[in-house]
Parts: structure tokens; sequence; C-alpha cells
């Protein structure tokens, strides 16, 4: 087909780079959704130091009275970008990296359905990540909150770099999450395995599912947002203006009207994960599969019905408050019906205690905690008195930290043998374990007592009298506990690299996909393309006598995975690279309009955008098959 | 960037049978709704609270958006029209259409830029009250959906239905043609869009425009190409098309919520 | 591999969750001053009373969820398992392979919804029974209005019908109904008094109502809880909630003017404070005319944050009965304000004041410590006499000195009174925020047709925003000369005349 000929300025990257720079290259023109999975990874583990780092910082200031740590200003900013870090660059990534692993690997895929725009994602989100924290370079990184509420968000109030840098770093996320969610909600439509009908798909890829169907319903509405008020910031547009009219309440509705739905895409992955790990350990299936799959797609539902629940203070009124406090009280019922079904996959199983699902069983109880403290708040009178309070801060570490991170780090145990072939070291985990769950309640329960004391949110400081002094002393020591726990982790992702490879392709006797392959798993993933017969397909290949009460059928061939029957992957590609580069330019450019320099980037930005976009529409996505096909 | 992803999933096993490309471009759509979507929220928040003139009932020319709006609806018959052929695998055809699609597009955004001015000259900016920071923003994003379409179309006219480098040179000069034509228009007494041109500067530009416009257009009745490119091609004029026909049926709920029921707002109701 | 129900696992668990209570319940410190337990009024006991009823349910559901999960991982533990990296396999019977039960999934869906319905019921209730005060026949008992306008970083509170202004400290009588409607000019904030109810938001565009009631008399301490910028944690209140009585005699005091003052801390504060501080709302129209003002002090500032001379600032009529300054930070007392003065930051990092008051150079005020002690002392003799003594006539002291002449009298008032630092009254004009003063009177001939010089001047002084020179803005001179003496009138006249070449 030489019609899609193009010419391209750089020749077309192989896979045979070799040397420092080599590898670097062949790290960014990757489109292996393994490699992509491993950067996105490491890239938010940092991102992820890099946010604890902030909130010691805002523990060390508030461990006294009166502490003069960070002055208010920099409190200010040290506050709102640890909110927007562990948001958008630590826990969304996060799953990402495990979208991007685990997902072609359980539906029996090669790839991701797009593997350069599954690059272009990544390239995008580091970009975005970068961009936002070159604002501590200029002295001036965003200190408006994570929710960046108008007016104090806008002009004259919050004049200087900040909020903008919040601005476009935030609208360059949105189009790396944006196109992430695209490309795995059409790998998972189209990508399963022949055999695996929706209701054989494993709760992680459900939960992916209902995960990305909110990123891209929800993240125009923040991208909408974004933009209204940086027109109003560097064109003097009047969106939020109250002077001409323009109403601030109007940013909170839009900003949460995505920000609701942001809370589930934070929790959902983990919970997939920790859907996969329960019945893995306890040697059962999932107990009510069709009520986790429904109670998830629920909260996913449920989840746009209930934005106002953060605005019970702003004065929408009694009929208002009392309808969006009915809908989020309901929430609690899907999320109670996935608590009792874990539990009741625990219950009469072989449950096999180890880091992994440890880990898991942390998240059942602290996002218990944080449920329940969810619902008090769920009822308008009682949240005036906890809105903008510690409470409610402990309210949302007890979800996003017991609930997201607790199990994404029981993931990371249960997927890492996969990964690198080597399993962590056990005694080692299950210390991080012990430290980060006594360190976390050490640091987020005396919050709630905090709050019901009378301690607003974000103020930099408190004076003495109040009472509060013994519990923030508590609570800062508990969050360096937190910090000692990371620390073991990183020494026991150190410690066991030195250890052998000796993981096997099913070291826990697992019920998925992932694990008939070898580990780490080849380039091209599957050999020949598993059919499906079962949901745990594998658990139930390995154990046909416990299939009884399945759908019968004979089982599928064994699949030789030594031979990779030349199968035909994707070449590598540069140009998702440098059409990230060039949004992120296009996009920094924007940040001072009255400096020359600016026109400049964004002319380049522009002009690697077209060439970039050009190139990669016509780049063939393989140049042997577009060849073979000439003949 | 979801709409220019070449097609890769010939390798993969496919589940429902939807090419893999038009699921992501109709998961795209779904999401740019959401982004109209809460522009048109905004907009109709923001009804009747400008504090200051000029309000939609003075400043509103509904006689020239209908033309204009005529002009992107038959815009769409021309996509149609444009796919149709390609899919029956005549690419001249298929071409002019496409061609003749993207002319539309262009026409309707120079009704928009002559708007826009125009609307400037008579006190109207995104400063000025909130129908200017409602209206420019909602209707310069959907030009811009607009700008992007007639852009994406021209590439794809430009490269996907021919294999001759002749052919893609002409295709060239005729975009270019149009391109002349378009920006003398702007220039002309009678928009005065772009001002201070010399009126025979305008008329050389123009009337060159036609010409190179003409001859390109008669070179262009014949090609080269094999059979069986442009049905191979379709896909891509397809996934195009999907987006050409999104961004028109949120023009019709614009020019609804703005030109129609919003036509006869005047001071605020709410004062504040 | 099924235990008995009542193992010593389980007796050890119980234990642990008694001792959970006990400390959640020592966590709970209703003594505290902002603590939302132990509330003192109808609106935050039913608030209080929706929370308590939630933790209680809220706990059973904890204890019991908590409790079965122990017990799963202690009961349903696996001894024997594979080992990985090795070929050793320990044979491990695989458990039952349960895939749900519909009956069980029923139950858990619907327990909860019951559950919520308990909490859904008073929720909607007290929604209501907080939105609006009941509504009373007795005359005594209709709700005290009040507006509190949010500002960065300090609250007003403007009593409508009472027609009085103050600052940072509220006062309300105990027992009676406060509407309060909330306003913000710049940013959001949030007005919240956890001892008599939750917080309800001061939205720019968006006029919030609460009301509150305070059965006990007592302070309360009160906090913005919405943030809003760089002194959000330092944007503090008291509520003084007294007796009817006691509240009564507060209104009094508030529209009596406070004693004369002797010193040149007087003229200092007019000089250098007056254009953002009232501190006559005693006087009649004096509600109107400082809802108006700040509304324009605020307008300066916003329309040019970085050149404006002024912004909206706390009324500080009869300051020295406060207890705070800074907004409910600091204690009131001589040394906290001579300190407030001399270096804002010193207590509040990034207020206005500091930001646009001309007095400022840096974080210092340019003033000499003499002159900031000497304000200082005015600032703490702003309060109404005794009330006892307020009914006898005040005696004016200011004048009873004796002069030479009024030109001296004159040039003596022009100097305490502050108008020096506002005009010049040098021959070549300079211009500093009003217009220079030489040659004054010439020009005031023609200013104004139908007013001779005298007429003119005097109307300046009194009502400065009748006639504006061109060029200067309007309403930034204080409208504190208005009730001037005519003698004073007289003699500053006197003296502006021999600002001339003649």
């Amino acid at each position: 087909m030489t019609t899609l000929k193009y010419p391209t300025f750089i020749p077309r990257p192989k896979e045979e780079y070799s040397g420092f720079l080599g590898t670097i290259w062949s790290w960014i023109t990757t489109v292996d959704h393994k490699k992509i999975g491993t950067l996105y990874g490491i890239t938010a583990f940092i991102w992820f130091l890099v946010g604890g780092i902030e909130a010691l910082l805002i523990r060390l200031q508030l461990y006294a009275p009166e502490a003069k740590v960070l002055s208010p200003e920099v409190y200010n900013q040290v506050f709102t970008m640890h909110g927007t870090t562990m948001i958008f660059l630590v826990v969304m990534p996060l799953s990402a990296a495990f979208f991007n692993w685990i997902v072609p690997l359980q539906l029996g895929a090669r790839d991701v359905a797009f593997p350069r725009l599954n690059a272009f994602s990544y390239w995008t989100f580091l970009f975005g990540g970068i961009l936002l924290n070159l604002s501590w370079i200029f002295g001036e990184a965003p200190n408006a909150g994570w929710f960046a509420y108008a007016p104090n968000s806008s002009f004259p109030y919050n004049p200087g770099y900040g909020v903008t840098f919040w601005i476009i770093g935030l609208q360059a996320l949105g189009v790396a999450s944006l196109a992430a969610g695209f490309n795995f909600l059409a790998t998972i439509i189209n990508l399963r395995a022949p055999g695996m009908t929706f209701f054989k798909l494993p709760v992680f890829i459900w939960m992916t599912a209902v995960v990305n169907v909110l990123i891209v319903l929800a993240f125009p509405i923040i991208t909408v947002a974004l933009l209204q008020l940086m027109f109003d910031r560097q064109f003097g547009t009047n969106f939020f203006n109250a002077v001409q009219g323009g109403d601030p309440v109007m940013w909170q509705h839009l900003f949460w009207l995505f920000g609701h739905p942001e809370v589930y895409i934070l929790i959902l992955p983990a919970m997939g994960i920790v859907s996969e790990v329960l019945p893995t350990f306890s040697k059962k299936p999932l107990f009510g599969y069709s009520f986790i799959v429904f109670s998830g797609i629920g909260i996913g539902f449920l989840g746009w019905f209930v934005w106002s629940h953060h605005m019970f203070t702003v004065g929408l009124g009694p009929a208002a408050n009392s309808a969006f406090a009915i809908s989020t009280m309901l929430i609690a019922v899907p999320t109670g019906v996935k608590i009792f079904n874990w539990i009741a996959t625990l219950w009469g199983g072989s449950i096999r205690i180890n880091s992994s699902l440890l880990f898991s069983v942390g998240f059942i109880a602290m996002f218990v905690i944080g449920g329940l403290s969810g619902v008090t708040h769920a009822s308008p009178p009682s949240d005036a008195q906890q809105q903008d309070t510690y409470y409610v801060v402990a309210h949302f570490h007890y979800v996003l930290f017991g609930g997201a991170i607790l199990g994404l780090f029981s993931g990371i145990y249960f997927w890492w043998p996969k990964m690198t072939g080597r399993i962590l070291n056990e005694k080692l985990g299950v210390a991080h374990f012990l430290v980060t769950l006594i360190g976390f309640n050490v640091t987020f329960f005396p919050m709630h007592w905090l709050g019901m004391d009378g301690m607003p949110r974000r103020v930099f400081t408190y004076p003495e009298g109040m009472g509060w002094d013994l519990s923030n002393l508590i609570s800062t020591i508990g969050a360096f506990s937190i910090a000692l726990g990371t620390l073991i982790f990183i020494f026991n992702v150190f410690f066991s690299t030195r250890g052998p490879k000796n993981a096997g392709n099913d070291p826990w006797d697992a019920r998925t996909l992932e694990w008939t392959i070898s580990s780490p798993p080849p380039h091209y993933n599957f050999a020949e393309i598993p059919e499906v017969k079962y949901r745990d397909d594998f658990w139930f290949k390995k154990y046909p006598e416990l299939a009884h009460g399945e759908v019968s059928g004979a089982s599928a061939s064994e699949v030789n995975n030594d031979d990779d029957h030349h199968v035909e992957m994707p070449d590598l590609s540069y140009y998702p690279f440098f059409l990230s580069l060039s949004i992120v330019l296009i996009l920094g450019s924007l940040l001072d309009l009255s400096w020359n320099g600016s026109w400049y980037i964004a002319g380049v930005g522009i002009l690697m955008f077209v060439w970039s976009l050009l190139g990669w529409s016509f780049e063939p996505v393989n140049e042997e098959t577009s060849n073979q096909k000439d003949h | 960037m979801s709409e220019v992803i070449a097609a890769h999933d010939e390798a993969h096993h496919n589940s429902t049978g939807i090419d893999t490309r038009k699921l992501l471009m109709w998961l795209f759509l779904g999401s740019d709704c959401l982004f109209f979507g809460s522009f048109i929220a905004t907009y109709l928040v923001y009804r009747n609270r400008s504090l200051v003139g000029p309000y939609p009932s003075e400043i509103l020319d509904i006689p020239l958006t209908t033309i204009s709006t005529f002009v992107l609806l038959m815009s769409s018959l021309a996509m149609v029209l444009a796919l149709n052929y390609t899919q029956r695998d005549k690419p001249v055809a298929g071409r002019y259409w496409t061609l003749i699609t993207a002319c539309l597009g262009a026409i309707f955004l120079g009704f928009q830029v002559y708007e826009f001015n125009h609307f400037v000259n008579l006190g109207l900016t995104p400063k000025t009250n909130m129908f200017g920071t409602t209206f420019f923003v909602l209707t310069g994003f959907h030009g811009a959906h607009v700008t992007f379409g007639v852009l994406w179309l021209l590439t794809y006219a430009f490269s996907c239905l021919t294999t001759s480098l002749k052919e893609r040179a002409i295709l060239i000069l005729s975009i270019i043609g149009f391109l002349m034509i378009f920006f003398a228009v702007l220039m002309s007494d009678w928009l005065h869009v772009i001002p201070h041109v010399p009126f025979n500067t305008v008329m050389a530009i123009g009337g060159a425009g036609v010409l190179i416009l003409l001859i390109s257009l008669i070179l262009l009745r014949k090609t080269s190409t094999p059979k069986g490119i442009a049905v191979s091609q379709s896909m891509n004029l397809e996934l195009s098309g999907l987006y050409w026909h999104f961004v028109d049926i949120v023009w019709i709920v614009i020019f609804t919520i703005i030109y129609l029921v919003s036509a006869k707002d005047v001071a605020p109701i709410i004062g504040m | 591999m099924h235990q008995k129900i009542f193992s010593k696992s389980r007796i050890k668990i119980f234990i642990g969750f008694t001792g959970l209570f006990f400390l959640i319940l020592n966590g709970c410190f209703p003594h505290h001053p902002q603590s939302t337990f132990n509330t003192q009024g109808p609106v935050g006991l039913e608030q209080e009373r929706l929370f308590i009823l939630m933790f209680w349910l809220a706990i059973a559901v904890f204890a019991i969820v908590q409790s079965v999960l122990i017990y799963v991982l202690i009961n349903f533990k696996r001894r024997e398992y594979p080992i990985p990296g090795t070929d050793i396999r320990i044979p491990d019977v695989p458990p039952k392979q349960v895939h749900g039960n519909t009956k069980l999934e029923i139950i858990w869906t619907i327990i909860p919804v019951f559950l919520l319905a308990a909490i859904a019921v008073p929720t909607v209730q007290a929604i209501y029974s907080t939105a609006k005060p009941p509504i009373s026949e007795n005359v005594f008992e209709q709700p005290l209005e009040i507006e509190v306008v949010g500002h960065q970083w300090w609250f007003e509170f403007r009593y409508i019908d009472e027609g009085i202004v103050t600052a940072n400290e509220l006062y309300i009588p105990t027992g009676r109904p406060v509407n309060i409607q909330l306003k913000s000019q710049d940013v959001i904030h949030s007005f919240w008094i956890p001892k008599l109810a939750g917080k309800v938001d001061l939205v720019p565009n968006n006029n919030n109502t609460m009301w509150i009631q305070a059965d006990t008399p007592g302070d309360y301490s009160g906090q913005c809880a919405e943030f809003c910028g760089i002194a959000h944690g330092r944007m503090r209140f008291r509520v003084h909630a007294e007796t009817p009585e006691n509240f009564d005699k507060w209104l009094e005091s508030m529209r009596t003017p406070p004693v004369p003052f002797v010193g040149e801390g007087y003229g200092l504060f007019l000089a250098n404070c007056s254009m953002c501080h009232t501190i006559d709302s005693y006087t009649s129209g004096s509600y109107e005319r400082e809802v108006k003002i700040q509304d324009e002090r605020w307008s300066d500032w916003y329309s040019d944050p970085e050149g404006a001379v002024r912004v909206s600032a706390p009324n500080l009529t009869h300051l020295a009965m406060r207890t705070t300054i800074g907004s409910g930070e600091q204690e009131l007392n001589r040394e906290n304000l001579i300190k407030w003065i001399e270096d804002p930051s010193y207590f509040k990092e990034g207020t206005r004041m500091q930001e646009v008051a001309q007095i400022y150079e840096g974080k210092k005020a340019k003033l000499s410590a003499s002159e900031i002690e000497a304000i200082t002392d005015y600032l703490l003799s702003l309060a109404p006499p005794q009330l006892e003594s307020s009914s006898t006539q005040l005696e004016t002291e200011l004048v009873s000195k004796e002069w030479d002449s009024p030109e001296e009298q004159g040039e003596y008032l022009f100097t305490s009174y502050g108008c020096a630092s506002c005009h010049s009254i040098d021959e070549d004009e300079t211009k500093i925020i009003g217009p220079g003063l030489w040659d004054i009177y010439e020009k005031s001939v023609s200013k104004v047709e139908g007013l001779s010089a005298e007429e003119y001047l005097e109307q300046s002084i009194r009502y400065p925003n009748e006639y504006i020179v061109e060029e200067y803005p309007e309403g930034v001179m204080p409208l504190i000369f208005e009730n001037l003496p005519v003698e004073e009138i007289e003699s500053l006249i006197a003296y502006l005349k021999t600002l001339s070449k003649k």
C-alpha cells in the first residue's frame, strides 16, 4: 500500500538500540503495554514520595500550635500540591500502571487496542506532572487548594503563576487520562479472548471498565471548568467574576460534577484488585460475582448524582440538600454489598495470609471506617459541623489511603512476581503492612477528634488553648511511621531485586489468564490467543474436578508459550512522545502571555504538534505488515 | 488525538465485530458531548445575568446566522455523498465532495469570523458581560472544532485517495486557491474583517484564487488511483464523517439555544 | 476448621473494642472552646443529636463487620501451602467452591437500606428544622436580624434594625433567635460557631441565611471554615451571648459617643488610619454611610489592587470594648496593639492593611515608636463613658485652650486632625493624596457657583463628597468632620486664608 507512505524526517526506530542512550531511546519509543505500565508505576511512585514529603511538611508545621516550619503562603502551596499530586499524579497513574500491565494479560490480548495512544497517555502524564511541579522552581506553586474555589483562584485574589500552573498542568493530565480512558474501554470491549463474554471478565477488568467510563465522561467537565478559569485569569472573561454577575458556585458545581466521579475513579481500581486477591488466597471463587460487578456499576452510576454533598454548606436550600443527602446515603448500599461479599469470599476459604492478602484485608477494615464516617456527613445537618474540618480529612484519608493506597499495595505484592519474575520478601512485606497500618491509624484516627473539636482544614497553624495540641502531635508521629513503612517497602524492592527469578508462572496458584504465561511475560504475551470457557478459566483448567456446576464444555487445549510463531507486534514509534511534548509546550506557553518568549514556545509547540500528528497518522503500524500486503 | 489513530488492529482479535477505531471515535464523541454540554449548561445558567449591554436582543442577527447554519447543514449532506462515493470505489467524486464539505465548513467559519468581528465593533467582547463571555467561548470552541474538521478533511482529501504525486500537488493548489478566496472575502469592503486592504489587492488575490481553484478542479476530474484503494481507505473518511456530523449536531443545539431561545433576552432578570 | 464462637481470641477482640470505645469517648472533649459536643443552642443541639444517632449506628456496624473480618482471618487461616520458587507442594484440599447466595445478598442489601432510612428520615426533618427559626407570636421573641459580611480576613457584623456596625465580635441576646444574612465582598468564607451551629458559607452574589440561638450566656469561639487565602487560619471571631438586659445595655453603649480624647494620637489616627477605619458609628446616619463607604473602599482596591490606597477594613468604633484584635486572634491589650500597629504580620501574615496602607513600608510602619504609642492610647480610649453618666452633658475639653488668634488655633487643628498628611500646603502643591491647599482661599471663590469661599470650604470639610476636585477620587476623605463646632471650622478657614502669597 504505497499510498500510505509518507515522508518521515527521522527513520523509524528499531528494536536493536544499545548503550545508555539507546536504552533511553528504546523506552521513549516503546509501545509495549508492559513497558509503559512499568513507566507509569515508577513515575507514580516517585510522585508518591514527593507527595509524601509534602505531607510530612504539613504534619511538621502542625505538630504544635504556632509552629513556624512553613510560612502560611508556603503551607498553602504545600497542601495544594499534596492533594493535587496524590490524586492526579499518584493514585490515578498507579491505577493506570495496573491497567496497563494487567488488563491485556487478563483479557488474553497481546497489547492494548491502541499501543501508540497508550504511549501518548504516559508521556502526556509525565510532562503534565513535570509542568505542574515546575511551579516550585518559580517559587509560586499552586496555592488555592486542589479544588481551587473561584474567586480565591481568580484575579485579583490570586495573581501570580501558581494557579495558572495548576490549570495547565491539570489540562495536560486530563488529556492523558482521556486518551487512556478511550484506549482501555476500546481494549476491554474489543480485545477479549475468544469465549470471554462480559460476565466471564475478571472483576478487576470490570472495575477498570467502570473507572474508564467515569474518566471519559467526567474529565471533559473539569476540562471545561479549567478552560473557564483560565479564560477568566488570562483573558479577562467573567465566568466566575461576581462583580459582573458571574457565580462562584458555578465553579463548585462543575468541579464537583467531575470531582465526585473522580473519587470513584480513585477507589474502584483498588476494589478490583481486592476482588482478585481475596479469591486467590482463599482458594474460592469470588462470592456473588454479579453482585460485586453490579454494585461497582451502581457506584459508578450513582456517583453522578451526589456531587452536591461537597456543597452542603454552600446554601443550595433544604430541598436540594435533602435530595443529595438521600442519593449520597444510597451509595452506601452497593458499597456495603461489596464489603459483605468480600468477607463472604474469605468465609470458609483456605486463607493464605501473606502481605498481599493482609493489604487487601487492611483495605476492607479501613474502608469500612472511612465509609461509616462518610455516612455521618452524608447528613447535611451533621455535616454542617464537619464540613471543612479535620473530620473530613480523616474520612477521605481512610478511603483514599486506607482504601486506595492499601489496595494498590496489595496489587503490587500480588502482581510483582508476574511483572518481574521475583517474589517480594514476605517478612519485609508483612513489616511494611504492619508499620503502614499502625502508622496510618495513628496519623488519621486522631483527626476525627480534631474535626469534632472544631479544627478547620487548611489552617496553617492553630492557637494554644483550643485542645488540639496532643492530637496533632500524635498525628505527626503517625505520619513519620507511614514514611518508615514506605522506606521498608523501598528496601524490600531493592532487596528482592537481588534474589533469583524463581517466581515461576503461577506462584500463588491463581485464577486468571495472566498466570498461564511466563513471569515476566514475553513481549507478545500470548503466543496463541487462549480460548476461555469459564470465569476464572485458569483455575478450572488446573482443577477440572472443582468445575462442578460451571458451564460444561471441553477445556481448551494446552497453550504452548515457548514458540512465538512470529507474532507481529506494532513497531516502535517516537511520535507519541513528541505529540505529548508539543501539547505540553503549547499549554506551557499559556503561562505568561505578556512574555514574548511564550510566543516562540507556542510556535515550536504548534509546529511539533502538526509534524507529529501528521507523522503519526501516516505512519504504518508495522513496516513489515504493510510491505507484505504490497506483494 | 483519537481521530488520527492509524489502523493497527488487524493483528488483534476483535470481540464485537465493531471496528476498534470506530469504537474509539464513538467514545471520543461521547466524551465531547459532556464537553459541549458543560459549556451549554454554563451559557444557560448565565442567561439573563449580564449587568451591562449589549444584550442578545440588541446584537444577534438571526437571518445571517440562519444562512451560515444552512451552509453547515449542507456540508453534512456533502459529507454523506463523499463517503458514499468512496465506499463505492469512486475516488474522484469522493474527492470532490470531501473538498466541498471542507469548503462549506470554511464558509461557515467565515461567517463566524465576520460575526465575531462585527460584535466586537458593536462593543461586545468576551470581557464585556456574561453574555459576551459565554457566547464567545461556547461558539469559539465550536468554531475550533469545525476548523479542526476542515483541516482533517483537507489532509485526508490530499493524501488518502490518490497514489500520484502530481494529483497531490494539484490538490494542494486547490486548497491554496480556496484559501485565497477565503481571505479575499474577509478583506473586502463588504465584510471588512481584515481592514485597510486596497481594493485592487483584494480583487487580485480573489481573482487569482478563483482561477487556481477552477483550473485545479478541472485537472482533478481524472485519477490514476488503482481500483480498491478508495474502498480500503473509506474507514478514514467514515471517522472524519462521524466527527463532522457530530460537530454539526452540536451547532444545531447551540443555534437553537443562543439564536432562537435567547434571542429576545434583554436586561437582567436577576438583579445583583 | 470451624472453631467455637466464644474462643479466647474472640474475647480478646471484645476487650479490644471496649478499649476503643473508651478511647473514642475520651476523644470528644466537650469542654474545648470549639468542640461540637455540648452545644448551647437549638440548632447545634439538633445537629449534635443527629450525629450521635449516626455515631452509635456506625459503631454497631463497625463492631460487627470488623469482628467478623478478624474472626474469618483467624478461623479460616490456611496452615499449609505450597512453597513458591520450589517444587515442593504440600497437598492442600481446596475448600468448597461457593459462588454466591442470592438470599444472603438480598438480606445484606436490605439491612443497610433500613439502617439508612433510619438516618434519612431524621436527617430530612433536621434539614428543615434548622433552616429557619420557629415562628413565634411573641413580639419579644422575634428574631434579631444581623448581616455578616466576610472580608479577607475578618468578619463585619451589621445590626440591620439597630443601625450598628461592628467587627469580629458579635453580641447576641440569649434565648432569642438570631437571623443571619451571609454575604461576602471578595472570596468565599464560611461562618461557623461550633458551639452554637454548623457552618454556612458566605458566597459572593449568593445571599445565604442561617439562624443561631444561644441558650446560655457566654463567649463562643468561631472561625472561618472555607479556605480563603493566606490568612485563612487567622480569620477568627467571637460571639458574646449576653442576657437580654446586658445586650440592650451594649446596644445603648454602641450609640453613645466615646469619652473625648486629648493627645496627638487622635490626629495621627485621622491622618494615617481613618481612610479605611471608621470610628464614629454612634452618629446618626452612620450605618448607611458605613455600608456605602465600605463598598467604595473595596471597589477602590478591586479595580486596582496594586495602586489602591484603601481597602475595606474593620469598623473600630468603641474598640476598647472588644476583647481581641486581629480578627479574634490576639487578646486586646496595649502591648499587643502596639505590636499589631508596628507590624501586623507579627500576629497575622498577609493582612490587607500591611499591603495597602501607605504607612507601611516593607513590613514595618513608617511611624515612630512614640507615634504608634499615641495611636494605641487613642484606640484604647475608644469606649463609651459609663452609661450612668452618659446622660449628663459631655464637656468638650478640646477647645478649652486659650488661643491668641483663630489662625493659630486653625493651624493647631490642621495638624492635629491630620489634614497635612493628605494635603500639601507648599507653594509647589505637591500631590500627596488630596488636592494641594496653597492659595486655596483664592481658588475657592470661584469653585462652585453660588457658594462663597467660606461656604465652599465649610462644605468641603463637612461634606467632602459634595464637590470633588477633578482628577481626585470620590470618598477618600474621611467623613468625620461633619459635626465640627462652627468655631473650629472658622479657625480652620482662617488658617487656610494664610496659605497664600499675599
